[in-house]
């Protein structure tokens, strides 16, 4: 048994216990009461007092039961508890995993299942009710109280509760946790408890001597392992982690993981559908998928996906020998069986495809699926669409067959003079994307805010006007592409090792602009991309036929990849892209300029207005839901939205879709940075019995009984 | 022991005297364990010798000695003069005694009604046998005596008598000894004293006593106690005010202390016995729920004082 205010209990009793007998013996608020003579009364007092001074007390028990019930609320003073497990005056901090796995509802409750999460929440505020309350009367270090913060993660943390010993707050802040549908990462979560842990700052020492090292705390984490950053999470040597394990790690799911639509190159009305699934169950399981295209069957197909598979990591501790420090405990790794299905349609029209895994001949869940949140996933299917493209060049040989190879629904070539009087007199046809071979308009036709007229253009051998913050100098002779941004649309599958370019002029990009080099040389800037809010632009500065690069493989690459990125940009991806999100992260995107009364729907249905920026921008999050999320707003529709009446409206699809998260079988090791973490065999939380409870109604019992004795003295 | 919000008061002799206590002592008297000489010729043998018919001794005559009561047969036989001496009957003188402080007019049933009513039957029994009686009340009032009355005699007095009785209203305290030497003083010739009072006397009760039977008083103490005060059913803390001097005494009534006290209570009772045993005094305890014919045809005959 402990004792969490034993010095306030024992004042209170040296206080109480005096005024108790002293109240006593001055024997104040007696009844009045007339007799014929004190004279016998005193002689019996008299000598009952005098055999002992404390004679008046002797066998009295009425005085009995009082001191009775004193010393039981004495007692509750002291606030005793026993089998804590909680030293004195301790820092907790409680991380909980709110990630879409706490989803599993394979914790058992009683007769009845219950979530991950809930199984979580109930352990945490055990712990909360175990902790050392604060004393009014704070007598001694000792007896300070417990604190504890409360941060809850996904693949974000946020502090839901600042240290504090205020157990209501706590629990509050506990059961105001909900699970999200996003993936768990366990970084930032410890970067955010280390952040908030106290300061220590040394007695006696000098300004040197101060330190601003965080004490010690105790970090008690709830998850079920499916952390995938683990292993870069670090603790500071002196904090204790308590890994608090819930769910189980024989708990079958099927999920899908991956979901990806493609449009063939060369018929783009062909439409693929990738689908990625995985079973964490340990048999062979079959499974229906389900493909919904804006809600209407489109196909099912049904896929056996083998089961998973368990191995053993880690070392047996074995009885006497010696174990070497840096054994890893032994825990079982489910790989999950995977397995895919390809779905593919003819289809030109875009709209939200969706599949779904069903109980092979049902339209129920797959069977004994704890986890539902990745029995669906969504994307929303771009209608398709080839390349408008025109050309404006002085007759370029090289440049116009590489154009005409690239499957385009319209390919125009101009000169320069009929081009330019063309945009003068705005009777342009529209393009998806326009090449400016060695020409760029003149600088009153240039209305866009990039240096350019708004649009996309691919510009080679020249630049756009210096408004764009690219400024072309001198030439400076041969020059070599040393580095690429490889993942940039425009230079996607590009290799740009061999070309060597025979005069590149000087580049220089202001700071701050829209210009950004994605392609440098040994000389600078060798590709310039030029973004603004209505133009686009890939810039080549050099003359292409002063270099090699027309006779390389990846010239006809880069034509075709920029000039797509560039039309898709203006049209409009063809699948995900954008419009494709993971939950926890932000929506943003751009809505045409102009656009009034903008809102947003969540997957709930719930509706909430957006502010659009000037230049369209809107952002909406982080959404912590999948689901389908519908932008909507009064105007003018962009090429790939949904116009119906007078509002246009785009999709947006968030899923899950990802495998380490979909793999739910908890771990009973976390492997950390720099130490594995072992949960407890036990979960339940050793929650210190407080008694003090118990005496209070002691008390009150004698109290009762007090009174039945004090009316039988008197009545009977 | 618990002072009664309004105790009851006697108005006349039929409150204090029923019809059949009357009956049960009308044959009663009062008698003495000593004689003693009286004033007045009564219906009692004294050891004064007198004029009754009963011979007592004979005596050699000298000058002036009433000629009728020589003895003429044995002047005759011894041819010399002796005079015939008869026991004298005298009356007995009766002095009852109530103590009518404010400590008597408390318990259930009254401690003082209980003293008015013995006191009146003891009073109607010395008129009726033509008994010299007096009646004083010990009280709050100069001297510590309340009233008295004297020299009543004859069943005629009796109304007298238990006027007396009911005028006198007992409150506050008094010196028990003082009232006795008032007693004392005033009381002339012999007889029989009855005290009605419960002696609790905090100042004692044992200089006023030595007082009275230091007179030559045949002395009967009548100790009226009430049931509560033998017996308190009380508990609890407790103030308890004293109704003659307003004193308090704080206690805490438990069952050991009302042990204590009922002890305490009994040990009083003794020694007071012990004290007039010593000094040839009666003692009877009473409590105030005590019938008064049981009181007097019982308690008061056995002891002597009645017959």
């Amino acid at each position: 048994m402990t004792w969490l205010s034993p010095l306030l209990a024992g004042i209170a009793a040296a206080i109480a216990i005096p005024t108790l007998l002293i109240l006593y013996f001055l024997k104040l608020r007696r009844r009045d009461l007339e007799v014929s003579t004190t004279l016998l009364w005193k002689k019996a007092i008299e000598d009952l007092q005098a055999n002992a001074p404390f004679q008046k007390l002797r066998r009295n028990l009425l005085l009995f039961l009082q001191l009775l019930i004193l010393a039981a609320a004495l007692l509750a003073i002291g606030q005793p508890q026993i089998k804590g497990n909680i030293n004195a005056g301790q820092k907790f901090v409680i991380l909980i995993d709110r990630s879409a796995s706490m989803q599993s509802v394979d914790e058992v409750d009683g007769k009845q299942m219950r979530s991950r999460l809930d199984a979580a929440k109930e352990q945490a505020r055990a712990l909360v009710d175990s902790m050392r309350e604060p004393t009014k009367l704070k007598i001694s270090a000792d007896e300070s109280s417990d604190e504890a913060m409360l941060i809850a993660f996904d693949s974000t943390a946020e502090v839901r509760q600042q240290f504090t010993s205020d157990k209501a707050s706590l629990r509050a802040a506990i059961d105001a946790i909900e699970t999200t549908d996003g993936p768990g990462l366990l970084t930032e979560a410890v970067q955010l408890a280390r952040a908030h842990a106290p300061k220590r700052i040394i007695e006696g020492k000098t300004v040197e001597g101060l330190s601003d090292e965080a004490s010690a705390v105790t970090l008690h984490l709830w998850t079920d392992g499916r952390l995938s950053d683990a292993e870069r999470a670090g603790v500071s040597p002196q904090d204790e982690v308590v890994l608090h394990k819930v769910g189980s790690n024989e708990s079958p799911n099927l999920g899908v993981v991956t979901l990806r639509s493609e449009r063939s190159f060369e018929d783009a009305g062909k439409l693929t559908i990738f689908v990625g699934i995985e079973s964490t169950d340990r048999t062979p399981r079959t499974v229906d998928a389900e493909l919904t295209i804006n809600g209407q069957p489109a196909a099912i197909k049904s896929i056996q996906i083998p089961a998973a598979t368990v191995s053993r990591t880690g070392e047996e501790k074995k009885e006497g020998a010696e174990g070497s420090a840096d054994a890893r405990p032994v825990t079982e790794v489910v790989k999950s069986g995977s397995g895919g299905v390809v779905f593919q349609l003819d289809r030109y029209e875009g709209g939200l495809a969706t599949v779904k895994l069903r109980t092979p001949g049902t339209d129920s869940a797959p069977t004994g699926d704890v986890f539902s949140v990745d029995d669906q996933a969504s994307i929303v299917l771009a209608p398709a669409k080839k390349l408008r493209l025109a050309m404006v060049s002085g007759g370029n040989l090289f440049l116009r067959t590489a154009l005409e190879g690239i499957p385009t629904a319209k390919f125009d070539s101009y000169a320069t003079a009929d081009f330019e009087s063309k945009l003068r007199a705005r009777t342009l046809p529209e393009y998806d994307c326009i090449v400016l071979d060695g020409y760029v308009p003149p600088a009153e036709l240039c209305t866009g805010s990039a240096g350019l007229p708004p649009g996309r253009w691919l510009l080679l051998g020249t630049a756009p006007q210096p408004s764009s913050g690219m400024i072309v100098g001198l030439p400076q002779g041969p020059a070599k592409f040393i580095e690429w941004k490889k993942d940039h649309p425009a230079l996607r599958q590009v290799n740009l090792d061999e070309p060597t370019i025979g005069d590149l002029p000087l580049v220089t990009i202001t700071p701050g602009s829209s210009s950004v080099a994605i392609a440098n040389t040994d000389k600078g800037p060798g590709i310039v991309f030029v973004g603004s809010i209505d133009t686009r632009a890939v810039v080549v500065p050099f003359d292409v036929s002063k270099s090699d690069w027309p006779f390389n493989l990846s010239w006809v690459i880069f034509l075709a990849s920029s000039t797509r990125a560039l039309g898709d940009d203006a049209a409009g991806s063809a699948g995900s892209g954008s419009q494709a999100l993971q939950p926890n992260n932000i929506l943003s995107d751009r809505i045409p300029q102009g656009a009034t009364d903008a809102r947003i729907r969540i997957p709930g249905g719930d509706i909430s207005p957006l502010a659009p920026a000037p230049d369209g921008a809107v952002v909406f999050g982080p959404i912590r839901q999948q689901g389908v999320y519908e932008i909507s707003w009064s105007g003018q529709a962009g090429p790939l939205d949904r116009q119906e009446g007078g509002t246009a409206k785009r999709l947006y699809a968030a899923n899950l879709l990802d495998e380490y998260e979909s793999n739910i079988t908890s771990s009973n090791v976390l492997n950390l940075r720099d130490r594995d973490v072992t949960a407890r065999s036990e979960n339940q939380i050793t929650a210190d019995r407080k008694l003090w409870p118990w005496l209070l109604l002691a008390a009150l019992a004698i109290v009762v009984f007090e009174w039945f004795i004090y009316n039988r003295k008197v009545y009977v | 022991m618990l002072k009664a919000a309004s105790p009851p008061r006697p108005k006349s002799i039929e409150d204090l005297l029923d019809a059949r206590l009357i009956a049960q002592i009308e044959r009663l008297d009062i008698t003495s364990r000593k004689m003693f000489s009286g004033k007045l010729m009564g219906e009692r043998r004294s050891k004064k010798r007198g004029q009754s018919v009963e011979f007592a001794d004979h005596r050699p005559y000298v000058m002036g000695d009433d000629l009728r009561r020589i003895d003429w047969n044995i002047y005759g036989r011894l041819d010399r003069l002796f005079m015939k001496i008869f026991l004298e009957e005298e009356d007995l003188g009766l002095h009852v005694v109530i103590d009518s402080s404010a400590s008597c007019d408390t318990g259930e049933p009254s401690k003082y009604l209980f003293m008015q009513k013995a006191a009146m039957a003891l009073g109607y029994i010395g008129l009726v046998n033509m008994n010299r009686v007096a009646a004083t009340t010990m009280g709050d009032a100069e001297g510590s005596v309340a009233g008295s009355i004297k020299d009543l005699r004859g069943r005629r007095r009796t109304q007298d008598l238990s006027r007396f009785i009911c005028s006198i209203e007992p409150q506050g305290g008094y010196s028990f000894r003082e009232a006795a030497e008032r007693i004392a003083i005033s009381r002339r010739g012999k007889g029989v004293m009855i005290i009605f009072s419960d002696f609790l006397f905090k100042d004692g009760y044992e200089s006023g006593l030595r007082l009275l039977t230091g007179r030559g008083y045949d002395v009967i103490c009548v100790q009226v106690l009430s049931p509560q005060e033998v017996d308190p059913p009380i508990a609890g803390d407790l103030r308890l005010k004293d109704v003659e001097d307003g004193d308090f005494a704080e206690v805490t009534i438990a069952a050991p202390l009302i042990k204590k006290y009922k002890a305490t209570v009994a040990a009083y009772c003794q020694q007071l016995q012990e004290f007039c045993t010593q000094r040839d005094m009666g003692y009877v305890f009473a409590k105030s729920d005590l019938p008064i014919d049981l009181l007097l045809l019982d308690y008061l005959r056995r002891r002597g004082v009645l017959q």
